[in-house]
């Protein structure tokens, strides 16, 4: 059983720590109650005692918290604060019981055995597992009668076993159930203690393999046989219910939905190649249904059916697994194909091309709803979170990943070698980099000694704004590493420009002035200073839940047809969708019709200028934040100037190679969305913190 | 657990990396794939896998043999095998038995289970 105990004074938490840990629970302590609010997220506690005093977080505002949270485990209050007020203020925020210093030991024990009896639905006695036996109360732990001595590791062991019968423990399983944090030892000792405690178990007569590997699972008690349970006992041999409660369920939910989500994933880059195999099958339906199907095509076919069958099963697409099947069986072998079977195979070609698309077109329809962008998160190791911060995003269902050189992150991603701009145009849209990311990649690196300071004689992506150093060559400066040594800070600002839709989440250590500069080199992204990770957490969720749009929508406005054409060309290839306009009476409605997520504006038009324009969507509310870049042949600096005076974001000049000018468009979008992403998050943190 | 490591002999390449994909998370396994039966051969013998995954449609060699000569090199033959099959014929149940298989898997598998399946065929295995 594992508690939590809250409190500051050391010499009280090193006293109950003792009385606990005597009495075999596991004990973590937090001596404030931001330290204990970590913990809790990250971890499963049968019970917590709190003091009401702490520092920061006072106790009864964190019951309420818990409470507030939804966590259900018993809450015992110790404190010296003997006033009914505080009593009530203490149920009231959820506390179950409430024990005034000074205390006996003994009734503090009895407390606590109490309150976790509570959590069981009924009162148990004993465990038992065939002749073991364990004593609730008294803790003594029998087999056939007999005591058994265990260490306390062991017998504690043992208890969280019988505990849980049936229940799969990982070695870490049994690490995070069995040792606190501050001591919590390698995987390699609890094989040790399972030796001793299978040894022991023999020579006091059980069976051998009573304590069960369940081969690249973990360990358990061996299920017994369904006629030695007891005949009240609710479980069954292999209940995967049974498997699933406790302590590892949450482990084990996280794993299957962490699975679902990969194997979603995958199927988005897989499912054009079940389209080739499916293209496969029409040949062979044409040739069919023109009476000779060629030997080696009806080959091709068969193994092609053969594929489906695996494929679309593997993915849950069960008919058209049945389907495929049933090709499979028509044309296995090479005796000739009877005139009813040629007829039923056309169908079963007709009726797999039909299911195939509209599993397609259903996936691709979820994928819209359901979409979330990767999510950096750069950690400064001073910070000492990034363990918890693993462990509890883990038992949300979140796929994480660590690293602790950018150059490792970019080697997965396979940028090394994309150091030319043709390259850098290649990988800048693609979204093949996002399907081998997990949700979340922690990059823990300290950001003030192993990021290089900030080089400003180079221009960066901010300074790029300003009218007087937009030239072609500061643009390839700043979007393209064509340099051999790539340093880390430039690493990383390529990887967030090459993954578009990659948030940033910055955790530092310290909040100095020059740590802030050197994230604002790398775009509008996420700071914070010396987080807890139940903030980061919530903004990891929340950014998950408002991820930056993946649209790419432009309105180009430009009074040439043959400039907007050309643009449109230039962009299309890209993935780019291009709205243009040639002329700008009919803007506005046009705006509000297509609401793009960039307007590219040309300058010198009749009728209304690009300024003029520029300043009008400026002056709306709604259309405040939409990015605008100014596309222009014209060199007047004058012009220039006025055009960022009337809000706009960029200007370009048209004689821009596409990489370039992709690359500007691109930046542009991301930045938007950021910032809009950003707006809502904090939107949302700060609503739940008022 | 993370040290145990599973060889996927497979020549469908979605296949492979789906039941990779579970078998990595779900069942915490060290994943080797081989997509041919000499290859497979080649990794069983030089990584020697804690347990491998053998489908029976193979291009070339098939998997009937592959798993033969599993048995009959002296370095993999205690190796546990888990048959992957589309549909095992009785005669073929009868090599597999005489075979030691540790559990036949029909396909298409559920890959939500298929690591339950594998870690349940493995603890029951008289190779293990």
């Amino acid at each position: 059983m594992r508690i939590l105990l809250v409190e500051d004074d050391e010499s009280v938490a090193k006293i109950l720590h003792k009385v606990l840990t005597d009495e075999h629970y596991t004990v973590d302590v937090a001596h404030s109650g931001h330290i204990g609010w970590q913990l809790v997220s990250a971890s499963d506690y049968n019970l917590i005692i709190l003091d009401v005093l702490l520092p920061e977080l006072d106790g009864i505002e964190f019951c309420r918290q818990l409470r507030a949270e939804k966590y259900t485990m018993p809450v015992l209050f110790v404190t010296a604060l003997d006033a009914s007020s505080k009593k009530i203020a203490g149920f009231n925020a959820g506390a179950d019981d409430y024990i005034t210093k000074p205390f006996e030991l003994e009734e503090l024990l009895a407390r606590v055995r109490a309150l976790l009896r509570r959590v069981n639905t009924s009162v148990v006695l004993a465990f038992e597992w065939e002749n073991l036996r364990l004593e609730v109360n008294s803790r003594e732990l029998t087999y056939r009668g007999q005591q058994l001595l265990l260490t306390p590791k062991e017998h504690a062991m043992v208890e969280l076993f019988l505990r849980n019968p049936g229940q799969v423990f990982s070695r870490q399983a049994i690490i995070d159930n069995l040792w606190s944090y501050s001591d919590a030892p390698g995987e390699e000792t609890v094989t040790s203690h399972i030796k001793g405690l299978r040894r022991k178990l023999k020579n006091a007569g059980a069976p051998a393999d009573c304590i069960e590997t369940v081969y690249g699972v973990g360990y358990r008690l061996k299920p017994l046989k369904a006629e030695s349970l007891p005949a009240e006992s609710p479980r069954s041999e292999d209940s995967k219910a049974i498997e699933l409660q406790g302590a590892d369920s949450n482990v084990v939910e996280a794993r299957y939905r962490q699975t679902k989500a990969a194997l979603a994933t995958l199927w988005k880059s897989v499912k054009c190649q079940q389209n080739a195999r499916l293209a496969i099958l029409q040949q062979a339906r044409e040739q069919i249904q023109t009476g000779s199907l060629a030997k080696e095509l009806r080959k091709s076919a068969y193994r092609s059916s053969h594929s489906l069958a695996g494929v679309l099963g593997i993915f849950g697409f069960t008919e058209g697994s049945e389907c495929a099947k049933q090709i499979q069986l028509l044309l296995e072998g090479e005796v000739p194909i009877s005139p009813g079977d040629r007829l039923r195979l056309v169908e079963s070609i007709e009726a797999l091309e039909k299911i195939l698309d509209e599993a397609i077109a259903q996936q691709e329809n979820t994928d819209a709803k359901t979409t979330t962008a990767p999510l950096l998160v750069l950690i400064d190791p001073q910070l000492e979170i990034t363990s918890l911060l693993v462990t509890t995003l883990w038992s949300k269902g979140v796929t994480v990943k660590v690293f602790h050189q950018v150059e490792d992150l970019s080697k997965m991603l396979s940028f090394e070698s994309a150091n030319t701009s043709a390259d850098l145009e290649k990988t800048a849209i693609s979204a093949q980099s996002e399907r081998i990311l997990p949700d979340v990649v922690l990059l823990e690196s300290s950001f003030s000694s192993n990021f290089d300071e900030p080089d400003f004689n180079k221009p960066n992506f901010n300074e790029l704004e300003s009218a007087s150093k937009i030239t072609p060559q500061s643009t390839l400066d700043n979007t393209s590493d064509s340099t051999s040594k790539v340093q880390p800070l430039s690493a990383l600002d390529a990887l967030l420009h090459r993954v578009p839709s990659l948030m940033l989440l910055i955790c530092s250590a310290d909040g100095s002035l020059s740590n802030r500069v050197k994230a604002t080199q790398l775009g509008d992204y996420l700071f914070f200073c010396s987080p807890d990770v139940a903030r980061v957490v919530k903004t990891i969720e929340l950014l998950r839940s408002h991820p930056p749009s993946l649209s790419h929508k432009i309105l180009a406005v430009d009074d040439d047809p043959q400039i907007l054409q050309a643009l449109q060309t230039r962009l299309a290839q890209r993935n780019y969708q291009v709205v243009t306009l040639d002329e700008p009476l009919n803007f506005w409605e046009t705006l509000q019709a297509e609401n793009p997520d960039l307007l590219l504006l040309d300058i010198s038009m009749p009728q209304f200028t690009g300024i003029e324009l520029c300043q009008t969507v400026r002056q709306a509310p709604d259309w405040r934040h939409l990015p605008i870049v100014f596309f222009t042949a014209n060199t007047d600096k004058h012009l220039h100037q006025a055009a960022f005076r009337a809000g706009a974001n960029n200007l370009i000049e048209k004689s821009l190679p596409d990489a370039q000018l992709l690359a500007h468009l691109s930046r542009q979008m991301k930045r938007s969305h950021i910032q809009q992403a950003i707006a809502a998050v904090d939107c949302s943190l700060s609503s739940s913190l008022s | 657990m993370s040290a145990k490591r599973i060889l996927i002999v497979d020549d469908d390449a979605d296949i492979r990396e789906a039941t990779q994909l579970c078998l990595e998370i779900t069942g915490q396994w060290e994943v080797l794939m081989a997509e041919n039966g000499i290859e497979g051969l080649a990794i069983a013998q030089f990584e020697k896998p804690s347990a491998i995954l053998l489908d029976m449609m193979l291009p070339g060699m098939d998997g009937m043999t592959v798993l033969k000569k599993l048995r009959e090199n002296s370095e993999t033959e205690k190796i546990p095998i888990v048959i992957l099959t589309a549909k095992a014929q009785t005669n073929e149940k009868k090599v597999f038995d005489q075979l030691r298989v540790a559990a036949v898997i029909t396909k298409p598998y559920d890959p939500m289970t298929i690591s339950d399946q594998i870690a349940s065929a493995l603890s029951t295995s008289d190779l293990v």
